[in-house]
């Protein structure tokens, strides 16, 4: 069913509708939290309070064809507002420990976690609103105009943020040791 | 993208993927929006309602303002109300405007009260002239998959000009008759052209389609009416599978 139909009859009270949208949107939500604080626990509050906060205002949105920008842009205000909050602004030294469990894994499995954490922690060293533009370009896979939109920002600011980050990305990410 | 871009790209997905989902984030998200301790509201506002008089029905309109074709009846209602109000206390104060006390917080059957708004309503002519006006609460009720609404409405005489009209099934409980019916609701956008054969299903009542949808989307409507102390009461969803044995049930609880 189209996100505008399932919009609109949550709009007109019908809650099962939203368990719909949820479901459809609800692990890319909770990941794009999880990469902007850099831990399950603050990304599980986010997504939470982001659809908290957009089942509450649905109201308010006008058109429901832009419910995932009116999503985004809800996520984005409830992230940057946590890390107010909790001066989530983190450097690198003081990352929260990444997910990793304790259960015995085959050495791939072992490198690809850390390879992950390694990753977390270079998007985390980026500026709160380069990380979101990063993460919403590479991850959500949203184009300039889109970001421009979810972070209300001019489409040019937008592209110099993804520059500055992409560049800062991959002299972390890219470098011959970054593995070892 | 480049060679570059997609390495990126790749290692940021991976490093998504190793954020495990959590188990029963939605029941925790359920949880928070029906929190009443908290006196929190749920912002949500019920759009336009549009109701065809002379077939007693209830259709709550997806979006803004609605047309209806309201086949044999050539009134329009409309309808204005507050935002959800999730606070059962609110509840039984706003009711006893009503000289009613069917506080009803669950039905045995398991719908849940999940919030209430009130407000006022107008009937109008094809016109625009306004015919009568009325206050009315609606009650929301859930039991997870399905949402039905109790609606009790006041000074509405020239609404109901005979609940009775197309009902489908009655049933009696003392001297109150409550009258049963189900009907079937075509969502369209508003350029949407009605066939001959649906015309001549708006014409007998069998049909009503309402405008503004955004694609064409069918529900089937159940709801019961009876009135009480002056008062026109009903209890009406969309889909619920609820027959009207089951529905008189639950209007008998209240």
């Amino acid at each position: 069913m189209e996100d505008s139909i399932l919009i609109s009859r949550i709009q007109s009270g019908d809650a099962s509708a939203f368990d719909i949208i949820y479901e459809k949107y609800k692990e890319k939500i909770y990941r794009t939290a999880c990469l902007l604080c850099g831990n399950s626990a603050d990304g599980d509050d986010i997504s939470q309070e982001t659809w908290i906060s957009a089942y509450r205002n649905i109201k308010k949105l006008k058109n429901p064809e832009s419910f995932v920008p009116y999503l985004y842009s809800i996520l984005k205000r409830c992230a940057f507002k946590r890390f107010r909050k909790r001066k989530l602004e983190i450097p690198t030294e003081t990352l929260p420990e990444f997910d990793i469990q304790n259960v015995p894994s085959p050495l791939s499995e072992v490198l690809q976690r850390e390879r992950s954490r390694e990753v977390s922690r270079a998007i985390l060293s980026l500026e709160k609103r380069q990380r979101m533009v990063v993460i919403l370009y590479y991850y959500n896979e949203f184009n300039i105009d889109e970001i421009s939109a979810i972070m209300n920002a001019p489409p040019g600011t937008v592209k110099s943020r993804l520059h500055s980050a992409r560049n800062k990305l991959s002299s972390l990410i890219l470098k011959e040791d970054f593995y070892e | 993208m480049n060679k570059n871009n997609n390495f990126i790209k790749s290692e940021i997905e991976n490093a998504a993927e190793a954020f495990p989902f959590p188990e029963n984030q939605l029941e925790s998200i359920h949880e928070k929006l029906s929190d009443k301790k908290k006196g929190e509201v749920v912002e949500m506002k019920k759009s336009t309602l549009v109701k065809v008089a002379a077939a007693a029905l209830v259709l709550v309109a997806v979006s803004g303002s609605v047309g209806f074709a309201a086949g044999r009846a050539s009134q329009w209602y409309s309808w204005g109300s507050s935002d959800l109000n999730a606070d059962f206390s609110d509840y039984e104060k706003s009711i006893a405007v009503f000289d009613e006390d069917a506080v009803l917080k669950e039905f045995s059957n398991g719908f849940v009260f999940t919030g209430f708004s009130n407000g006022g309503s107008a009937v109008k002519d094809e016109n625009g002239n306004t015919l009568g006006n009325g206050s009315r609460i609606d009650v929301t009720y859930t039991n997870g998959e399905n949402s039905i609404v109790y609606s009790i409405e006041k000074g509405s005489s020239t609404v109901y000009d005979d609940i009775s009209s197309d009902a489908v099934a009655e049933y009696k409980e003392g001297d109150t008759i409550f009258y049963f019916h189900e009907l079937k609701n075509k969502f369209v956008p508003t350029d949407y052209e009605m066939t001959p054969e649906e015309k001549v299903l708006v014409e007998s009542g069998k049909l009503n389609v309402g405008y503004g949808s955004s694609q064409v989307e069918e529900k089937t409507s159940q709801s019961i009416y009876w009135q009480k102390d002056g008062n026109i009461h009903s209890l009406f969803g969309f889909d619920t599978g609820l027959t009207g044995e089951k529905l008189f049930e639950m209007a008998k609880e209240l």
